[in-house]
């Protein structure tokens, strides 16, 4: 029988400003978020805007932008009030269009050492 | 991680101006084993240099974070220190440093100080803060604002 684990959850941050990553994996650091993965990606808006002209006359509907940041995190549940807060210490509230959008999911087995 | 319980009053300085890194380092050293119980001056300013000596800690805004972990001891500190004119710590793209906080763990307590360093990293990017901090009027200044600042931060 393995030790029982602490309960974790997989937050999931898509940053729409890159150049924040920094300072969001500073402040992982500080509240002792050990590990993340940062992928680069495109919203849909992106896309359609971009490389979908039969969709261009509708572009105003989607959000213009060049990229964003998906950070993926494994962490102890009890970290994520906090970091769900910092998210908005660094965007200047979640409530603004083209910030960020973050959320949680249930992580039903974890296996791995990374750190 | 909030700072309060690594921020020392007796740890905080207000310098004249010092000519070269590695004299403040020094100064910085004896001030710091004078002050704390187990810290001895010279293995700290040669922890403090070789850290320098592997990548300079400076920031383009005039900060510099000298750190060092150390055998034989229990606790983190931090001393903080602000030094008129500022002095280079050895990369000329960078400003002189004006602010240095020194931090000086326990060898075997490698995340905390990560925690302690991001965290200094974070207050000190905060847009009006070093501009706060370098307005102290003393040492004892410098502290109190230092704790306001971490009490803004998540």
């Amino acid at each position: 029988m393995s030790e029982a684990q602490p309960r974790r959850k997989l937050m999931v941050i898509i940053l729409d400003q890159p150049a924040l990553v920094d300072e969001l994996l500073t402040g992982f650091l500080d509240l002792g978020v050990r590990g993340a993965t940062v992928v680069e990606s495109r919203g849909m808006g992106s896309i359609i805007r971009q490389d979908m002209p039969i969709f261009a006359g509708l572009a105003s509907l989607f959000p213009e932008n060049t990229g964003s940041r998906m950070v993926l995190s494994v962490m102890a549940e009890s970290l994520i009030d906090r970091v769900f807060s910092l998210v908005e210490e660094i965007i200047g509230g979640l409530d603004k269009p083209n910030s960020a959008v973050c959320f949680t999911l249930p992580v039903e087995q974890f296996r791995g050492i990374r750190h | 991680m909030r700072l309060d319980q690594f921020l020392r009053p007796d740890l905080t300085f207000k310098l004249d101006a010092v000519d070269a890194c590695d004299r403040l380092l020094e100064m910085l050293s004896q001030r710091i084993a004078n002050q704390v119980e187990g810290i001895d001056a010279e293995p700290l300013f040669t922890a403090l240099q070789e850290r320098e000596q592997r990548g300079v800690t400076s920031t383009p805004d005039g900060v510099a974070f000298p750190h060092a972990m150390l055998e034989g001891i229990e606790d983190s500190f931090i001393a903080a220190a602000l030094v008129a004119g500022g002095v280079s710590m050895g990369r000329s793209e960078h400003p002189p440093c004006d602010v240095v906080f020194v931090l000086v763990g326990p060898a075997n307590a490698a995340w905390e100080h990560v925690r302690i360093l991001a965290r200094l990293a974070r207050i000190c990017h905060t847009p009006g803060t070093l501009n706060h901090l370098r307005g102290s009027a003393d040492a004892s200044q410098l502290h109190e604002r230092l704790l306001a600042e971490d009490a803004r931060h998540v």
